[in-house]
């Protein structure tokens, strides 16, 4: 079965789901389930892209990582299902409509792959991926910087001190996206990068 | 490929209830509590009800957070939660991260399955004493020939129905297959479980003559008459229902001063009876009645 038909079934909120369960689950190992032997195999080969890619291009010290994946069909999870109690379970079908504006803007960017038919879309979307991923990596130092300052301020008395301080927030902001235009010509790709980094910091999946 | 996917729908059943819910980390707490508040509109609960159990997403199963809700005098069953959570995640507001191991259901329930109701034994005949004839009537009656039967009759005659073990082999073996799936299930022990009050259930096919399955603890209403009372009630009201535009017959509640029995129809004419404890609230006994119920008739469609 090819990508096209794959994706068609899982839907692009799908595939999105199960490649940011890769970036944002705080686990070793997530485990993804999908209906048929063929879904099994293209997802397993788009996030395996995905894994390789980032591994060759990601830096040294870099503290983003993605998690480690198993791809199990519906048949194979169910039949066995005490075995993966405890363990994080990814429902692709089943949770693809989850309330999610990083989800919604890597859906929007897969459905692009999708409807015009991309050649070769598994090393496109992976390459893509993980420009946005190493994007991060640079960003996270000025997001971690810029929610100091958000908390200084929330928490100073002094007006004029407040008014500084907001000034230096916004500054901040500016410099943060400035750098990602640098980066990607798309607006949703700057914001899906902005929601993640944000994601990831505030929840402390990465320090 | 039929058996194995029926093996594998019952597993899905099994697995549903140790489901781990979680809130979507992009949904705001008060967003998520107005949602359930807005979701919810049989089941009446408070906005702290709620809070409570938004507050256990995350980290108990719907098996665990029922048996807390309860315990905090919020009466939820596990299909209301499972109902509600699976709404909730087709619109995108939780999710399943995980699940739990099952863990081993305490109650402790006799069972019968496929068996002959009990009758209730007939109070000895004793031999009715009959005036003499008058002596004339004897004398005519000695000169009148018997006449000869023949034997073919007689062994017709004497040709026993509905023995036992015929009885319960007459039962077809898709529908035994679908008992004895209920069993492995474990659903009645999880009510049992849960609800101190329930006392027996049984599963009854509509001429009442056989107990499919029969649970009880304390008591035991897999007898003859409570059998035959009970297809037959159930049988009726459900006609009525139909026949006065009431629509699909619910339930029926014979109550008593020692207790409930609760009665409805299940798919392939069928009958669930079950029996509560005088001191149980009406709201428990409905919410679980209803629980097992739809439990059971969604095994019994689906295989």
């Amino acid at each position: 079965m090819s990508f096209f038909k794959v994706i068609s079934e899982v839907h692009p909120r799908g595939l999105g789901y199960a490649i940011l369960s890769l970036i944002i689950e705080n686990t070793d190992i997530v485990y993804l389930i999908v209906d048929t032997e063929e879904e099994k195999e293209v997802l397993g080969e788009i996030l395996l892209e995905l894994k390789e890619q980032f591994e060759a291009r990601r830096s040294f010290s870099s503290s983003l990582k993605l998690r480690d994946f198993k791809v199990l069909t519906a048949d194979e999870y169910y039949s066995n299902w005490e075995e993966y109690a405890g363990k994080r379970l990814i429902f692709v079908k089943l949770d693809r409509n989850l309330k999610s504006p990083p989800l919604d803007k890597l859906a929007l960017f897969i459905e692009s792959m999708w409807r015009v038919r991309s050649r070769d879309p598994i090393r496109r979307i992976a390459l893509h991926m993980v420009d946005l991923l190493l994007a991060l990596d640079v960003a996270k130092e000025h997001y971690k910087y810029l929610r100091e300052l958000m908390a200084s301020e929330a928490k100073e008395e002094d007006p004029k001190k407040k008014k500084d301080l907001l000034k230096a927030i916004d500054r901040k902001r500016k410099e943060l996206i400035s750098m990602l235009e640098k980066r990607f010509s798309r607006r949703e790709d700057i914001d899906l990068t902005y929601e993640l980094i944000s994601f990831l910091v505030d929840k402390k999946i990465i320090e | 490929m039929s058996g194995k996917k029926s093996s594998i729908s019952l597993k899905k059943f099994e697995q549903r209830i140790h489901q781990v819910y979680a809130a979507s980390p992009w949904v705001d707490r008060e967003e998520l509590i107005n949602k359930i508040l807005k979701t919810l509109k049989r089941l009446k609960l408070s906005e702290d009800d709620v809070k409570e159990l938004v507050d256990m997403l995350g980290d108990f199963s719907v098996d665990e957070i029922t048996k807390k809700l309860r315990e905090r005098g919020i009466i939820f069953s596990p299909m209301d939660l499972w109902t509600l959570l699976e709404r909730l995640r087709a619109d995108g507001y939780v999710r399943v991260i995980t699940t739990k191991s099952p863990k081993p259901i305490s109650a402790e329930v006799e069972a019968k399955v496929m068996s002959v109701v009990e009758e209730a034994i007939p109070p000895e005949e004793r031999p009715v004493e009959v005036p003499a004839l008058p002596s004339e009537v004897e004398s005519v009656l000695s000169k009148i020939p018997v006449p000869e039967v023949p034997s073919e009759s007689i062994q017709a005659a004497t040709t026993v129905v509905g023995e036992p073990a015929a009885m319960v082999q007459m039962i077809p073996p898709e529908l035994q297959e679908k008992i004895s799936i209920v069993r492995e299930t474990k659903i009645v022990e999880r009510y049992f479980a849960i609800n101190e009050y329930l006392k027996a259930v049984a599963i009854l096919p509509r001429e009442g003559n056989i107990i499919l399955l029969s649970m009880y603890r304390d008591v035991n209403v897999a007898d003859a008459e409570v059998a035959a009372a009970s297809t037959t009630i159930v049988y009726h009201a459900s006609q009525v229902s139909g026949n006065t535009d009431l629509g699909d017959l619910k339930e029926i509640i014979v109550d008593s001063d020692l207790g409930y029995l609760v009665l409805a129809r299940l798919p392939g004419e069928l009958v669930l009876v079950a029996l509560f404890s005088a001191d149980v609230t009406i709201g428990l006994m409905i919410r679980d009645f209803m629980g097992l119920k739809n439990e059971i008739t969604e095994i019994l469609s689906s295989l």
